[in-house]
């Protein structure tokens, strides 16, 4: 389909710039990123693409397949880019404009709700069983009292993320498979 | 001996999922010299998939959070999960340059009696077993060389990269895990790709299951062509990558099956700790290499 | 006796020769084999010694040829190598430090001919090549010794063309104490350079730089300036070159006007300002531009009306309408550098960017738009209705990198858009300015970070060349494809930049057959080795400088001016100069005076003297043989390339190899 370039969200660039992505202007093509990529080969997170798409304020185009969220932060694009354009921090801006437009991954929503209601990214029950076969010592992380996850609670309830990770004031776990970490 | 003492932040996984790792690590360290005490309310990293990943400013709180615990210990904090360093060191290093982002986060953290003020230093457990401790003690330490076992070593990404920041190795030509790894006598093996994600991170596992698996079975085949023994991380989310991705992969009919270990698992093996506490906890079988190179049931 | 034992018979002298086959690493043993040269040399009448080399050109082995001359007493040397043309002078100076005649040295080029041309056919190559050897070796034991001889040199240079390139070059000349004439077609000096509003990579303003330099020719007295005028004629050879040049009727006495503009205010004529791009108008009379050296007027003669409003106005009675002939001027001097500059591409060729719309401008317009002296005082308005754009789309390569126009890059397209893109987003920073490239060629010192400045200000590449340019309400669509989204995409512009090439000046060929030097396929003078003689050209005294010689920009403009300077002065500072004796020799008794050789020489070195004989200009004569070759009676001798030396040439050439 043929892209009318004037017909483009001049504001995306600069808000990328302003969420963390302060270096993109800086890309210039080269590849480096996108060929260094774990993920270019097996999904539509083509980062090379992303930076360029991003200069010229295509951001439907960039939203569309959700395709930032494919990436594993593996910061190789970032170690390696001649031009320290910083394409990992592009990502996690776009993520930052994509979640205020409300998309996000339902996994990133459960992941947050874990952290806001047990103070951990997994379920604490199945990890005391564990703790208890392998006999390990007494838990004395957060998700070991309650006054702990109320202290994360009140720090989460005083920032975006709470409304914007939709945490849920009665949040049962879904699953007891670990479903992020980093 | 030199006694150190660490601030040890486990993270989520660790002390919920692979505890064994947990036991391995408190039982290792002090025959070492190094001492660790718990860190009492850590809560999580955050991860990047989630919090970082929406609003800076929500991941700089509870990192700080949890960085601001060790400071009272005031003892430098051993991150043992590539994520969690990742994220604390990276955060411990903005919140010490820059002045405006340390205020904005004091005045919420202020909110629930805590304060950070950048007083210690944030760690990755291999920095302190090479950097620290080094390789001359782990080798007296131990009491079986596992001379002529092959061991793929796999970094992770979030030991190495950003490097910038973490200052941790070098990112292209990284050499104290596999240091770490032959100090206790095991060959480290050459493979296509070593410094390659393993796939799971940046909430890949949760977000898409499928394609988790195939970035993995690319790191595996590149790891098989060294055929190794184990596979050897510091990471505990590599560590289940490859522990539970294996079990996946088999279960659509691949033939993956190779024993993963955490390094301080094989370090307390060597060290002739009990296996029933230290290694225990895996869906990828590797009781047969235990009883192979360790002898023990 | 058969024919050819006569000649084995003839070929038998009394001269040692020794041969020296170089392996040049494996540039020429990759593909000949050394082995089967040395051994098959070895057999040949009149070898003394054979011997290879890893590299023979090596003080090593260049000591090795002295040992053998002095010890052996080898008095022909061959050497079985590279190209005489970079190394032939190395083993001549070789011979000259010992007592051996430097005429007596043959090279075969056996790497040129052999091993890089037949490097897949190592058994034919080597074939080849002994057939060469074998020729080098016959003809040498028939060379003889020769002198150089000596040619006095004048201390004087003509540079034609008072660009940047050409400006320079006189005031490093004239610095130097030489005297220097510099011939310009229009009626100032400054060239493009005077044209251009700022300058890459730092963005000074071009007058700024470029003015200084100017009246500084026009201030150094030993700088005679002939603005306005062309070259006629030249004549003569390295040294003395007899220059005949037209000057051009200006219609204002120069010694009278003071370029006080008068004139022109009252002149009812409005032309097209060529120096504005014809974006406006000036006057039949007038005075280049704001900074012009000399600062004079001139009448446009096919332009004025001859009313005489100017004459009248004329306080100084500087201005006479009377049509005169032009004036020719002569003068002589020692060395030439040709600084001509270049022309700009015409996209009238590429209808396809609709050029002939208004609003779709070359780059040299939107530089004099952009210039505050320039046609719209330094704004960027639209030529269709004079409003400001908002969008700009600026098409890289129009006429460079296309078989069908100009197959070469311009080098300088790329640095000098990003130049006008950067300096637009820095006035109007809400512009929207696109660039459409195949690749970026910011190759100089400090250009790749003048794009990286480029890019930071939010001026977006797109990298996909611009199909068609189509008008569309009072806009232009841009179509074109950007390779990184892999998709199609279109701007809608209000201004279309084309960024055109450089071409060869449309004189250039007019030039090169006055001044007998070559130009290259594109139509730009052809130096003589890019490397290793980047300034000179085929004839010895003359030197290339600038654009003429191929596309580049201001800094390498100036530093080959600099470079042409350097390479005359050291040709005129000893006020001679040592020229090889490969020229021409008539044999007084055998010539009938027939003048066939004066009828055939190219270079007009043989003439028929006053006294009644045939006489060589040494200095002209090449040597190139036509004479010899010609002579009805066998008069002439080429030195160096003898009638024997060459039919022994040919006798190994035409022997089988055994």
């Amino acid at each position: 389909m043929k892209i009318i370039l004037n017909n483009n969200n001049k504001e995306l660039v600069n808000k990328v710039m302003e969420y963390g992505g302060k270096r993109v202007y800086e890309c210039f093509q080269c590849g480096m990123c996108a060929s260094g990529c774990p993920v270019a080969s097996d999904t539509e997170h083509k980062i090379k693409r992303t930076m360029h798409q991003v200069t010229l304020g295509l951001e439907e185009q960039i939203m569309d397949k959700k395709a930032i969220w494919l990436c594993t932060t593996c910061f190789m694009c970032l170690e390696r880019c001649p031009q320290n354009a910083e394409p990992t921090e592009v990502v996690f801006a776009l993520r930052r404009v994509s979640a205020e437009n409300g998309i996000i991954p339902e996994a990133q929503i459960e992941v947050a709700n874990n952290i806001y209601h047990l103070g951990h990214a997994v379920t604490v029950e199945k990890g005391i069983k564990l703790r208890n076969k392998v006999n390990a010592p007494l838990l004395k992380t957060a998700g070991s009292d309650k006054k702990y996850i109320d202290e994360i609670q009140k720090l989460i309830d005083s920032t975006h993320s709470y409304s914007l990770l939709r945490i849920e004031k009665d949040w049962k776990p879904k699953r007891d498979d670990v479903i992020g970490c980093d | 001996m030199a006694v150190t003492n660490y601030a040890l932040y486990t993270g989520c996984i660790i002390p919920l999922r692979y505890p064994d790792i947990e036991n391995s690590i408190r039982e290792t360290m002090p025959l070492l010299g190094a001492n660790v005490y718990d860190m009492v309310g850590a809560g999580c990293c955050p991860p990047g998939g989630a919090f970082w990943s929406v609003d800076e400013i929500s991941g700089l709180i509870q990192s700080a959070r949890n960085i601001s615990i060790a400071e009272f210990m005031e003892k430098d904090l051993v991150a043992v999960c590539n994520g969690c360093f990742c994220y604390l060191k990276n955060t411990n290093m903005m919140l010490k340059s820059d002045k405006e982002k340390r205020e904005k986060v004091n005045t919420i953290l202020n909110n629930v009696g805590r304060k950070y003020q950048g007083t210690i230093s944030v760690y990755h457990l291999v920095e302190i077993l090479h950097d620290h401790i080094g390789i001359e003690k782990i080798k007296n330490s131990i009491k079986l060389n596992l001379d002529g076992v092959k061991a793929a070593v796999h970094y992770g990404c979030h030991l190495l990269r950003p490097s910038d920041h973490l200052m941790a190795e070098n990112p292209e030509k990284p050499h104290k895990l596999d240091a770490l790894v032959e100090a206790l006598g095991l060959e480290s093996v050459y493979y296509p790709k070593k410094l390659s994600c393993c796939g799971a991170g940046g909430g890949m596992r949760g977000n898409n299951p499928e394609v988790t698996l195939k970035i993995l079975e690319k790191k595996l085949m590149n790891i098989k062509y060294s055929e190794p023994d184990c596979i050897v991380t510091a990471c505990p989310f590599c560590f289940l990558q490859f522990d539970l991705g294996q079990k996946g992969l088999r279960e659509k009919g691949e033939d993956f099956c190779i024993p993963v270990f955490y390094y301080n698992q094989l370090l307390g093996l060597s060290m002739g700790l009990p296996k029933n506490r230290i290694a225990v906890l895996s869906e990828t079988p590797r009781d047969g290499f235990i009883k192979k190179y360790y002898g023990v049931e | 006796m058969a024919k050819s034992q006569i000649e084995k018979k003839e070929l038998k002298n009394s001269s040692k020769i020794g041969v020296y086959v170089c392996h040049c690493g494996t540039n020429i043993a990759g593909s000949v084999d050394i082995k089967e040269i040395v051994n098959f040399s070895k057999n040949l009448q009149n070898v003394k010694i054979v011997r290879e080399h890893m590299y023979l050109c090596s003080e090593q082995g260049q000591n090795i040829i002295k040992d053998d001359i002095a010890k052996e007493g080898i008095d022909r040397i061959v050497a079985a190598c590279c190209s005489p043309r970079t190394h032939e002078e190395i083993f001549r100076k070789t011979l000259n430090s010992t007592n051996l005649n430097k005429y007596l040295y043959e090279q075969v080029n056996i790497r040129d001919q052999c091993s890089w041309p037949h490097f897949k056919d190592k058994e034919n190559s080597t074939k080849k090549a002994k057939q060469l050897v074998k020729s080098g070796i016959y003809r040498a034991s028939e060379l003889e010794p020769l002198e150089d001889r000596k040619l006095s040199v004048l201390k004087s240079a003509l540079v034609i063309g008072g660009g940047i390139s050409g400006i320079n070059a006189a005031l490093d000349l004239a610095r130097g104490g030489y005297k220097v004439y510099i011939v310009e077609k229009n009626p100032s000096i400054g060239g493009k350079m005077a044209q251009l509003d700022k300058t890459f990579p730092t963005n000074d303003c071009s007058a700024c730089i470029l003015a200084p330099m100017m009246v500084e020719v026009s201030n150094t007295p030993n700088i005679e300036l002939l603005t306005y005028s062309e070259i006629e004629d030249v004549l003569g050879h390295i040294g003395k070159y007899r220059v005949t040049v037209r000057k051009k009727q200006t219609f204002v006495d120069w010694k009278k006007c003071n370029g006080c503009g008068e004139c022109s205010i009252v002149c009812p004529v409005k032309v097209d300002n060529e120096f504005n791009c014809n974006m406006d108008k000036r006057k039949a009379i007038y005075t280049q531009f704001e900074q012009a050296i000399p600062m004079r007027a001139v009448v446009d003669k096919d332009k004025c009306v001859k009313c005489k409003l100017c004459v009248k106005k004329c306080q100084l009675g500087a201005i006479d309408l009377t049509e005169n002939e032009d004036e020719f001027l002569e003068f002589e001097v020692g060395s030439i550098i040709v600084t001509t500059g270049y022309d700009l591409f015409d996209p009238n060729i590429k209808p396809e960017y609709d050029y002939e719309h208004p609003n779709v401008i070359t780059s040299l317009e939107l530089e004099r738009m952009m210039c505050a002296s320039g046609p719209t005082k330094g704004e960027i308005l639209r030529p269709s209705d004079g409003r400001k754009p908002q969008t700009l789309s600026f098409v890289q390569c129009v006429g460079s990198r296309d078989e069908k126009t100009n197959d070469y890059c311009s080098r300088i397209c790329c640095t000098y858009s990003i130049k006008h893109a950067r300096l637009l987003k820095e006035k109007y920073p809400d512009m929207d300015i696109y660039m459409h490239y195949i690749d970026l060629r910011c190759f100089g010192k400090g250009y790749e970070e003048y794009y990286r400045m480029a890019r930071e200000k939010g001026i977006k590449f797109i990298r996909g060349r611009i199909s068609q340019v189509d008008s569309i309400a009072d806009r232009l669509e841009v179509s074109g494809d950007d390779d990184t989204l892999g998709e199609q995409i279109s701007v809608i512009a209000d201004l279309v930049v084309l960024a055109v090439a450089m071409e060869s000046s449309k004189d250039a060929k007019k030039l090169a057959n006055i001044l007998n030097i070559s130009t290259d396929k594109t139509g730009f003078f052809k130096e003589i080795h890019p490397k290793l003689k980047p300034v000179g050209t085929d004839s010895d005294g003359i030197f290339i400088a600038g654009a003429c010689q191929g596309p580049k920009e201001i800094p390498d403009a100036i530093s080959q001016g600099k470079a042409a300077a350097s390479a005359a002065a050291s040709l005129m500072s000893k006020g001679e100069i040592e020229i090889e004796p490969l020229f021409a020799q008539i044999m007084e008794d055998y010539c009938a005076k027939c003048r066939t050789c004066e009828s055939l020489c190219t270079y007009k070195a043989i003439k028929y003297n006053e006294d009644n004989k045939m006489e060589v200009d040494i200095a002209l004569c090449k040597g190139c043989g036509v004479c010899g070759a010609s002579c009805p009676s066998g008069a002439i001798k080429s030195n160096h390339f003898t009638s024997k030396q060459i039919r022994m040439q040919i006798m190994a050439l035409t022997e089988a190899i055994i």
